[in-house]
């Protein structure tokens, strides 16, 4: 078990697109582990994805429930090669991102999501999330394609703003707060 | 006949710029038009058009401001304009995002503009942002209108290109409209 270092930007390794994770892998349970670890040594962070760590495998670890005043249904989710299966509405909230520790922004999003993955156990599972939650997972498959939040902005003057405080996880939370990585 | 102006100008930022050079317009009997004012940092920027009424004329606008520009604290620049110059840009070209960030260093606002001035990619907002901190990102949005014949998709290819060479990451993304 370890706290794993976060790439920030303008590190390149971020924009690398991530491999399927082999479920027979042996050091998944521990990737795991560390990926936990590392988002709840983070005040406020609500999600990780394995890029984020250097370690470039489809896997993404969400709780929003560490937030409380974000809604929430499904707790902590580990969620193995996720897929997105469907997605509907549009939402514009703002989002921080361990890896673009300067900024938050404005990023517009599903509203609500279906994703398949593939579970801690193993087991294929189906999610069904909607608002802060949609938009954590959105936010952390981005990362398994090397996509950052800037790459979903349209206008730096409306869109894109300096952090003035760090990871407080109450900022803006009529807003939903602070998204996870 | 009525004399179109457009007037540019810069100066420190404080409370009451705007107020106190719109009220020479508004005194002078003018009709704002389109307008676009800004804070960059601690630099306040104007870019108004109006009308001067008949019977007055640009050197009186220009007198006004003269008299207020020390108080204004910003040089102020006024043109005539013609009535092509009034017309709005091409609404039905297609408007792209181009979105252009990556570690800060001289030469990426050159280099990815002058490939969009070589497709003959048309500008209409630019706006950059350099992070604080040791290793600070810059970071570029435009809006852009795409000339006859270049897709979004050529647009993408060919600017990433430019991108990788810069060592710079670039998205391009339409601009998308609900119509309701």
């Amino acid at each position: 078990m370890a706290v794993l270092p976060v790439l920030v930007y303008p590190d390149s390794r971020l924009k690398k697109v991530s491999a399927p994770v082999d479920l027979e892998d042996e050091s998944l349970a521990g990737l795991i582990e560390d990926l936990l670890e590392t988002m709840n040594s983070s005040p406020g962070c609500i999600g990780i994805a394995a890029p984020q760590c250097d370690i470039h495998k489809r896997l993404i670890v969400v709780d929003v429930s560490r937030n409380p005043n974000m809604k929430q249904k499904h707790g902590l989710m580990i969620l193995i090669n996720p897929e997105l299966l469907s997605q509907s509405g549009k939402n514009t909230a703002r989002e921080g991102c361990l890896s673009l520790p300067h900024l938050t922004a404005n990023v517009t999003r599903a509203k609500r999501i279906s994703v398949k993955a593939t579970n801690r156990e193993g087991s294929e599972v189906i999610i069904d999330a909607s608002g802060f939650e949609a938009r954590a997972i959105l936010h952390e498959m981005d990362h398994l394609d090397g996509i950052l939040f800037l790459d979903r902005v349209s206008s730096l003057k409306t869109d894109v703003f300096r952090r003035k405080r760090y990871l407080t996880g109450t900022e803006d939370s009529d807003q939903g707060g602070q998204a996870g990585s | 006949m009525a004399v179109n102006v457009v007037l540019t100008g810069v100066g420190h930022d404080r409370v009451g710029i705007v107020a106190e050079l719109s009220k020479i317009l508004y005194e002078l009997g003018c009709n704002l038009l389109d307008s676009s004012m800004t804070l960059l940092r601690s630099e306040f920027a104007v870019i108004l058009m109006a009308q001067i009424p008949d019977g007055k004329s640009i050197d009186d606008l220009k007198e006004r401001l003269a008299a207020a520009e020390e108080r204004l604290g910003m040089s102020v620049f006024v043109r005539e304009l013609s009535e092509e110059e009034l017309d709005e840009e091409d609404e039905d070209a297609e408007a792209f995002i181009v979105s252009v960030y990556g570690a800060d260093r001289p030469g990426i606002v050159a280099g990815i503009t002058a490939e969009l001035a070589r497709l003959g990619v048309n500008l209409t907002d630019v706006e950059t942002r350099k992070t604080p901190g040791d290793r600070p990102i810059f970071m570029m949005v435009l809006e852009v209108t795409l000339p006859p014949g270049l897709s979004g998709d050529n647009l993408k290819s060919e600017l990433q290109t430019v991108a990788a060479e810069l060592q710079v990451d670039l998205s391009v993304n339409s601009v998308e409209v609900a119509d309701l």
